[in-house]
């Protein structure tokens, strides 16, 4: 059997191999070169790789076994299978945290998404003080979450509270924000509103990237602004969007700190019925105040399988609706 | 021999790649196993050198590793309690004004191989929390007593029998309620520090203004207490202006429920949430907010007062009447004469006179690296010189800077009445005078919401209750739904 016959065409076009020549010694220097720069690269990941096991990998291995046990910190861990799983089925508390958390990423994710990308829209376009203002927009994202939360407690008071107070000046008798159970989580995110300078960020960087001359054709086509912003802009900042989408699911299962600050701790700003009670809050409570740690766990899990879930459904949706650049679809 | 090295180094990679992941997660998996041992194991470990230095040992430090309620302390000999020498840091206790400052200075004066070191800030249970799992037990803890039976119940806090009989403590000279605060399941786990009681905050300008005296305001009647607060209510364009009496619920529904003949707790330490004094206490101080605007706007409103300020709410006219803590005197008192202001007696339905008091105790942890220095050092921050030198302290800081003497309330019985013989004298201030002397004379009325292991949970739900019912639920199903928890949380504690 020659080589001919056995080879496709396209190996046969090759030339002959002979081994143990110029041909080898360049494979041979290729595949050091390339040894000698993944043990670079394990190298310089090394770090992260070994944060990640030490800061996360291990705990959330640890978290899990804690979830299937019985444990207050001292002593050993005492198994208890599935109880903690089986006793969240049934806590009624579960269910209203689970249920103030998700109002408030209904309530949140469109509405950061919507001032964060009108924003940046605005910032896009000015020309003079460009710097200064997204300076000015990403501020607050540098404030700590505490003073976030005792600020607005302030401004937010129903009545004395200057939102309220410029709400009057127009005629509207603003409600109570923080202690009406109804405006509780309204409350919050208009107070996480006011940390969005990342996102705008992003968005800014996804309207920067925006071809010029997309515009300028439909422009001479005739395009209202509308529609320019509706068949241009929104289709070329869909990846974007889309992870803007995801990171603020997550950031709004996981709210902490603003509701212990307001409603969680015992000296808190203000008090308020079940409506304040958040996933993660409730969490902190079994874990550090009841020291129910292995039924803190079984909680911390949930939430992780829910943001999963979650993250996944909108990876499904968001990839028949994002475009990529270059990207090819049948 | 070219597909072999290709292969070879496909290999490669990975094999790299895994063999750095294992040796990674070797390290990493050890430390980790080594965390999730370290409760137990650097606990243990930590006691048994503390025990084996000084008694030779090591028969007490299983039972301190696990943390059982005969740990150490009730196990071990008089030896386990010795100091080790090494520093004596307490979690959660600050000198912060010279009361602290000046019993530090004498302990380390009566001992100087004692080093005390306080902390910067007050206790914060998850900082407590991670340093107990994390296997480094401060030597002592400072917290609040009803925190006491949860954390002993968890085995989080050493019984201090031994440490008593060795150190020679006297617990009499303690309010019993307060020892009483400090025990669980027949062992004491903290030496009382700090008492503090209530009492009715009156603001006599606004009584001026309606006409009424202080003596007539009368806490055993509840419905002349919602008369009273409808003729001291003021408001302005439909908003609060002035709270004609405060019930200071949620915080405050323990004490409305005593009055009422009741109790949250009972003395088993079980959750009582559901009884009947407790609904009636909290029906009625709902009517109360009701009454006086609703609870948003009532609550709104109180968050605006400047409480601990110059512009507080007896200067700026803005409360009536309210029950609050006895060192709330010192706040009004240096308001510069600006606060008009008097305290009288909360009474119980039956005519009584009553408070409820808390307060902080100091304890030892498990694991715990100098128990024995811990608890000579709880001997002498509450002895009765301790609280005398504070009582001194207080008035040589009174004689630089001005004020009166308001009185210094500590656990320990025999000290206050020595302070009060002492140093509080009469302040020109008929209404000040009255007010420091509520305090005192009442102090024996005090009352405890009795330990139990479920102490944090109940202390949840019921406050969980009151603000469901002040947003419009039935008190009665909303303590009754409280109670169903609480109850879970006392069997969960308890089995």
């Amino acid at each position: 059997m020659t080589p001919a016959a056995t080879t496709p065409p396209a190996v046969s076009a090759r030339r002959p191999h002979h081994p143990g020549s110029h041909q080898d010694f360049v494979a041979g220097g290729r595949r050091r070169r390339h040894r000698s720069e993944t043990r670079a690269a394990l190298l310089f990941l090394s770090p992260w790789i070994v944060g990640f096991l030490v800061f996360t990998a291990v705990p959330m291995v640890w978290s899990l076994y804690l979830s299937f046990t019985e444990y207050g910190l001292v002593g050993r861990p005492v198994a208890v299978g599935l109880h903690n799983y089986q006793r969240m089925m049934t806590d009624p508390r579960v269910v209203t945290a689970l249920g103030n958390t998700f109002v408030y990423a209904a309530l949140y994710v469109p509405c950061a998404i919507i001032v964060s990308l009108g924003l940046a829209l605005l910032l896009h376009r000015l020309m003079r003080g460009a710097g200064f203002f997204r300076t000015v927009y990403y501020l607050p994202v540098m404030t700590p979450g505490v003073a976030v939360a005792v600020l607005f407690s302030l401004l937010l008071n129903g009545n004395f509270g200057l939102i309220n107070r410029a709400l009057a000046l127009i005629g509207i008798r603003g409600p109570q924000w923080l202690t009406d159970p109804a405006w509780i989580k309204p409350s919050i995110v208009v107070m996480s509103l006011w940390g969005l300078g990342g996102a705008i960020v992003i968005f800014l960087a996804a309207l920067s990237g925006v071809p010029r001359d997309l515009y300028e054709a439909a422009e001479m086509d005739g395009a209202s602004t509308w529609r320019r912003f509706r068949s241009i802009t929104l289709p070329m900042i869909s990846g974007a969007m889309f992870f803007q989408v995801i990171v603020l699911t997550i950031a709004a299962m996981q709210l902490f700190d603003k509701i212990f600050v307001l409603f969680g701790n015992p000296g808190a700003q203000t008090s308020a019925s079940d409506a304040s009670l958040f996933f993660v809050l409730y969490l902190f409570q079994q874990a550090f105040q009841q020291l129910k740690m292995g039924y803190a766990s079984a909680l911390a899990w949930l939430l992780f399988v829910i943001i999963v879930t979650i993250t996944a459904i909108q990876v499904k949706v968001g990839n028949r609706l994002v475009y990529y650049e270059g990207e090819t679809r049948p | 021999m070219n597909s072999r090295l290709v292969s070879k180094g496909r290999r490669y990679r990975p094999a790299l790649a895994s063999g750095f992941a294992i040796a990674v997660l070797v390290v990493a998996g050890c430390s980790g196993s080594g965390e999730g041992n370290i409760s137990s194991a650097s606990i243990s470990g930590t006691t048994t050198g503390a025990i084996a230095r000084v008694a030779g040992t090591g028969t007490e430090t299983g039972s301190a590793g696990t943390g059982t309620e005969t740990g150490s302390a009730s196990t071990g000999g008089a030896g386990a309690w010795a100091d080790t020498g090494k520093p004596v840091d307490i979690m959660g206790w600050s000198t912060g004004d010279e009361v602290g400052t000046a019993r530090a200075d004498l302990v380390k004066k009566q001992d100087s191989g004692l080093s005390i070191e306080p902390d910067q800030n007050g206790f914060d249970q998850q900082k407590f929390a991670t340093a107990m799992a994390g296997g480094t037990a401060p030597a002592g803890v400072s917290m609040d007593r009803q925190l006491l039976a949860t954390y002993a119940a968890k085995g989080l806090l050493q019984p201090l029998d031994q440490c008593i009989e060795s150190q020679h403590i006297d617990m009499t000279q303690f309010y019993p309620d307060a020892v009483k605060e400090s025990s669980w399941n027949g062992h004491v786990y903290g030496v009382p520090e700090f008492y503090t009681t209530r009492g009715l905050y009156v603001n006599l300008a606004a009584l001026k203004d309606a006409g009424i005296a202080a003596d007539d305001i009368d806490t055993s009647n509840w419905d002349g207490i919602t008369a009273l607060a409808g003729k001291l209510y003021r408001d302005k364009s439909g908003k609060p202006d002035r709270i004609g009496f405060d019930p200071k619920i949620p915080e405050f529904l323990p004490l409305w429920a005593m009055a009422a003949g009741g109790s949250i707790v009972d003395d088993t330490g079980a959750p009582t949430l559901d009884a009947a004094p407790v609904v009636d206490a909290l029906t009625w101080a709902v009517r109360l907010v009701d009454e006086q605007g609703g609870w948003a706007s009532f609550k709104s409103f109180r968050d605006t007062w400047d409480f601990f300020g110059g512009k507080n709410e007896f200067v700026t006219d803005q409360v009536g009447v309210m029950p609050y803590e006895q060192w709330y005197v010192n706040v009004l008192a240096g308001s510069g004469g600006k606060a008009d202001f008097t305290v009288v007696p909360i009474k119980a339905k039956d005519g009584s006179d009553l408070t409820f008091e808390t307060g902080s105790s100091l304890a030892v942890p498990t694991g715990s690296p100098n128990a024995g220095g811990m608890c000579a050092a709880m001997k002498a921050l509450t002895s009765t010189d301790a609280w005398l030198a504070a009582g001194a302290a207080r008035e040589q800081k009174i004689e630089k800077d001005g004020g009166a003497f308001t009185g210094i309330f500590s656990a320990n019985k025999t000290a206050n009445e020595a302070i009060r013989s002492k140093y509080v004298k009469p302040t020109g201030d008929k209404n000040l005078d009255t007010a420091i002397s509520t305090f005192y004379d009442t102090l024996d009325a005090a009352k405890i919401i009795p330990p139990s292991p479920a102490g944090q949970e109940i202390q949840q739900d019921y406050q969980q209750a009151v603000t469901s019912a002040l947003g419009g639920a039935d008190p009665a199903q909303a303590l009754q739904q409280a109670q169903q928890a609480a109850m879970q949380a006392f069997k969960d504690a308890t089995s």
